[in-house]
């Protein structure tokens, strides 16, 4: 049946109604996506401790909130072991204490929120919307392409910042050193 | 299978030894290489299951990403990596999603080699292998996980073709090990069997060499010490063993070739089948053929003609049912030869009968010898008729057989009648031809089937089988007494001569033939007893009779032993002047279980067995001894004389005149005292012998007087010659007198003649005064009876001599 949608999503020029349905679905996928990013990540060692120690993986979706209501069904859902803590917040500022931050391409900011983020956490792994968000200092983007979601990665801003990430993941992604 | 079987069992024994190893190496290699197959198969499976379990994990984990993250491109391409994987047909990955029922649905995201692959479409639990699909496939389904969630699943579809390219690679090698392994080990068995066989061949070699060259000393040569060298050892003893075995044989051989033509019996060998195949010279020399003709089988043929039916059967017999016969007939050579002969059979250790060995001798001599015996066994050599053995056989065998029939059978025995005064007279040789003749007249009276036998002397018996009546025995017995009456010529001399017969019937009579014979004897006796020449039939009182007689011996060998008998003395009285002038000594016996016996009884008993002649001594030494008694009180005067009576038995008696002169002596007692006293019948028994012994009698001064004068038919002419001293007449004369005249005349006559041959007359039974007047009247010498005495035992004799010595003697008066 997914499928179907899916097909249906590719195959269908772009109605109102339909096109809603299709902005709802990639962002359906998106969650997911997020939800899956915690098991092929390893965060650095401090914040890695840090997330033991609190039980959940907090996910911040900085400004523009594109996924509705799909991140919230995360919140009863578990990875590695621990919870997921899904906050939207305007700007980050202490107390807000994040290991992924969402930035979506839809914010007019988006590139002043990216560097916010890298200044505010330094250790969270900031995913972000379209080809060149990892160019801009991101470390994942998550490219509609060819009506799939595609991973890119920025290897090099990863490292830097202590993520080890599966060989698995970066098999699927499109690396960017 | 038989033919199979057989087949193999013919075959040489190397060739079996080979076929043997050859066989059982495939056999043994075929088993091997099964159980070998059957392991790898199974072992080859499961190295196939955890290869494909080792690549599931690999690929589906290599795939995790590819799977969340709907990366279709590497999921095909991690599938790619199959390829090297020959086995794996196909491959899918598929993306489990969570769906709003929270029921994983599958996906499926990536197809292997080509999106053309039909992917099954249902959500597996784990990790499985599905083998029942479809043979010669394997499908395994491995479920991709990431962080305890199944996020997706793998799965492979692989074929089996591999499993069975290897079995045909695994069994074109076996095929191949084995063909070379079955060349090699024919190589080998073939050389092991030559090694075995060949001694054995060796041994076949000597044997049919010994068979072929008839020699026992060839001997086989012995290569190793082996169970083969055994063998061969074992086959060269067993040559000596032949060896020495056929020298014996050889040597039984020669010493039976001698023997049996050296021998006096026939003897022949015939084959199984009954053809002859041995014969010696004697064999010829018996049956008159020669050796050629007796092997051509003919001998049989010169059987007499009345034995060769019997004989041909039992030959016939022989031969069919195997079993040894004996044979007894006459051969048709120039004479009538006996032969006996046997055929045994000669049978091998084990019981088969390898033919038949036969005897025959000539037994002529024998059997002419044997006739002879029998002739002389069974028939008495003077008449030629039955003897008295074959009488009493044909008697019992008719018996027996009367048993079973209706008829009667007639027993005659014949005794003729003073057949000895023919020997006397005219000499044994007269008397021979007499018996003959009389057999003679016997044979011509009676049937052929009836049995005329001598039994003895002058004794016949007749066996009439078949009778119907004693009419007819009768009849015969008539006839028989008629026909031996005709006068017959001996010596010149006609005499004529008759017979008694005495018959018994059976079954009447009896059954027995013991029984029967006894019956006519007593038959016989009374004939003799009725006067001779007639004949008389059995009657059962002449058996109680015997019966009677037979228990009167028996007392009276008791009586004798025992002493029952006792004397009885009767005075003898001189008429004229009354005085005592002797005692008549009579013999009583007074048995304890018979009571008085007559002395009329038991006489003619004692005079039969010859008891008479022990009795006779004892009334002889008794009278003396009481006569001594009587002398010695001086009871009576030493004139007074004891008379002992004599019976022919005791006359006969060649010791009777010595013992008497004994006893005299004994008790000293003068002749002229002692007084024997005979009958008429004694001297007329046999007078010229009777006359001698009188003689020796009186020559001793003994006193001899004839009793029961006048009753027999003595004629003077013998009294005259007779040296007599008194005459004693008779009381039955004396009886009736003075009743009746005649009585008187002859009483009177016999004195007067008595004294005129200058005898004394002692009148016997004298009771009355008127006899003893009468007796007085013709001067008779002497009286006894009653009228002067009864016989007195010993007490009253006592008694009444000394009653005689009271009162003296005087003449009777009336």
């Amino acid at each position: 049946m997914y499928m179907c949608i899916l097909v249906g999503a590719v195959l269908l020029p772009p109605v109102a109604l339909c096109a809603e349905k299709t902005i709802s679905r990639e962002y359906k996928i998106k969650a997911a996506y997020l939800y899956n990013l915690i098991k092929f990540v390893n965060w650095p060692s401090a914040a890695s401790s840090e997330m033991q120690t609190l039980g959940h993986t907090s996910i911040c979706v900085l400004g523009h909130n594109p996924f509705l209501t799909h991140l919230e069904k995360l919140g009863s859902r578990q990875a590695r072991g621990r919870g997921i803590d899904v906050k939207y917040i305007v700007r980050l500022e202490p107390p807000h204490y994040c290991n992924i931050i969402f930035i979506s391409g839809q914010n007019e900011n988006s590139s002043q929120l990216l560097n916010n983020s890298q200044l505010m956490s330094p250790s969270a792994l900031i995913v972000g919307e379209g080809a060149d968000f990892v160019d801009g200092g991101g470390i994942v983007s998550l490219v509609v392409n060819n009506n799939n979601v595609k991973l890119r990665i920025n290897l090099t801003q990863a490292k830097k910042i202590g993520f080890e990430i599966s060989g698995n993941l970066l098999e699927v992604a499109e690396v960017v050193e | 299978m038989k033919l199979l079987t057989r087949s193999i069992r013919d075959l040489p024994l190397a060739k079996k030894l080979t076929y043997f190893c050859v066989l059982s190496s495939v056999l043994g290699l075929s088993l091997a290489m099964v159980f070998i197959m059957i392991y790898d198969q199974a072992s080859f499976k499961e190295h196939f299951k955890v290869d494909l379990t080792v690549l599931a994990s690999v690929v589906s984990n290599r795939s995790t990403a590819a799977v969340v993250f709907d990366d279709q491109q590497l999921a095909e391409n991690n599938l790619e990596s199959l390829a090297f994987h020959a086995s794996i047909k196909a491959g899918c990955i598929y993306k489990a999603e969570p769906s709003e029922s929270n029921e994983k649905i599958t996906a499926v995201l990536a197809k292997y080699p080509d999106s053309s692959i039909d992917c099954p479409n249902y959500t597996p639990a784990s990790l499985a292998f599905i083998d029942s699909g479809r043979p010669g496939f394997i499908e395994v389904v491995q479920p991709i996980e990431l962080d305890g969630d199944i996020v997706g699943y793998l799965y492979l579809h692989t074929s089996l073709a591999e499993l069975d390219t290897r079995l045909i690679n695994t069994l074109t090698t076996f095929i191949v090990v084995m063909v070379i392994a079955s060349i090699f080990i024919w190589w080998l068995a073939s050389l092991v069997a030559q090694y075995i066989s060949s001694p054995l061949q060796g041994l076949n070699v000597t044997a049919q060499a010994i068979a072929k060259e008839d020699d026992y000393s060839i001997r086989a040569v012995k290569e190793s010490e082996d169970e083969v060298g055994q063998v061969v050892e074992s086959f060269n003893r067993m040559l000596d063993v032949i060896e020495r075995e056929h020298l014996n044989i050889r040597e039984s051989e020669e010493k039976f070739r001698l023997i049996s033509s050296d021998s006096k019996v026939g003897i022949f060998q015939l084959n199984t089948k009954g053809e002859c195949v041995y014969v010696n010279d004697e064999m010829s020399l018996i049956t008159d053929l020669t050796k050629d003709e007796i092997m051509a089988g003919s001998w049989l043929s010169t059987l007499h003609p009345e034995d060769v039916g019997s004989i041909q059967s039992r030959w016939q017999t022989m031969l069919k049912c195997n079993q040894e016969i004996n044979i007894n007939c006459r051969l048709k050579s120039s004479e009538i030869k006996w032969i006996n002969g046997h055929v045994g059979l000669l049978t091998r250790e084990d019981g088969t009968l390898i033919g038949y060995l036969g005897t025959i001798t000539d037994i002529t001599d024998i059997k002419t010898a044997q006739v002879q015996l029998e002739q002389m066994a069974f028939y008495d050599t003077l008449t030629g008729l039955a003897n008295r053995r074959l009488f009493r056989d044909r008697l019992e065998h008719v018996l027996t057989n009367i048993r079973r029939e209706s008829h009667s059978l007639g027993l005659i025995l014949l005794d003729l009648d003073h057949f000895k005064n023919v020997n006397d007279s005219l000499g044994h040789d007269a008397g021979d031809i007499l018996l003959a003749i009389i057999a003679e007249r016997l044979q011509v009276c009676v049937r052929s089937s009836d049995t005329v036998a001598r039994l003895g002397g002058d004794e016949f018996a007749i066996i009439l089988p078949v009778i119907q009546s004693s009419i007819a025995v009768s009849n015969i017995s008539q006839k028989i007494l008629e026909a031996l009456k005709a006068p017959i010529t001996l010596n010149e001399k006609e005499i004529r001569i008759s017979a008694s017969i005495g018959i018994s019937m059976a079954p009447e009579d009896s059954q027995n033939a013991e029984e029967l014979i006894k019956n006519a004897d007593l038959a016989l006796y009374r004939a003799k007893d009725m006067g001779r020449d007639n004949y008389q039939f059995f009657i059962s009182e002449m058996n109680s009779k015997l019966v009677d007689h037979i228990s009167m011996v028996n007392d009276l060998r008791i009586a004798l032993k025992l002493e029952e008998f006792h004397l009885a003395f009767q005075p003898q009285i001189n008429i004229a002047d009354d005085h005592l002038i002797g005692f008549e000594a009579l013999v009583r016996w007074n048995s304890p279980s018979r009571g008085f016996v007559s002395p009329v009884d038991f006489i003619p008993v004692a005079e039969d067995t010859g008891l008479i002649i022990e009795l006779g001594r004892w009334v002889i030494v008794e009278a003396c001894k009481q006569l001594r008694v009587l002398l010695d009180k001086k009871l009576i005067s030493d004139k007074v004389a004891v008379t002992v009576n004599l019976s022919v038995k005791q006359f006969q008696d060649e010791e009777l005149v010595g013992f008497i002169d004994e006893q005299l002596n004994r008790y000293k007692l003068k002749p002229h005292q002692f007084e024997v006293e005979l009958t008429e019948s004694v001297l007329m028994e046999n007078l010229n012998d009777a006359l001698i012994k009188l003689e020796a009698i009186r020559k001793l001064g003994i006193l001899i007087s004839i009793d029961d004068f006048g009753t027999g038919y003595s004629s003077l002419g013998y009294l005259k010659r007779l040296p007599v001293d008194i005459l004693k007449v008779d009381r039955s004369f004396v009886m009736d007198i003075p009743d009746d005249k005649d009585d008187m005349e002859i009483t009177a006559a016999v004195i007067a003649m008595a004294h005129k041959l200058g005898y004394k007359v002692v009148a016997e039974g004298v009771e009355t005064i008127a006899q003893l007047n009468f007796l007085a009247s013709c001067d008779c010498d002497y009286g006894q009876g009653y009228f002067y005495s009864k016989p007195l035992i010993e007490s009253d004799l006592i008694a009444y001599c000394v009653a005689r010595l009271a009162a003296p003697s005087s003449p009777p008066s009336d």
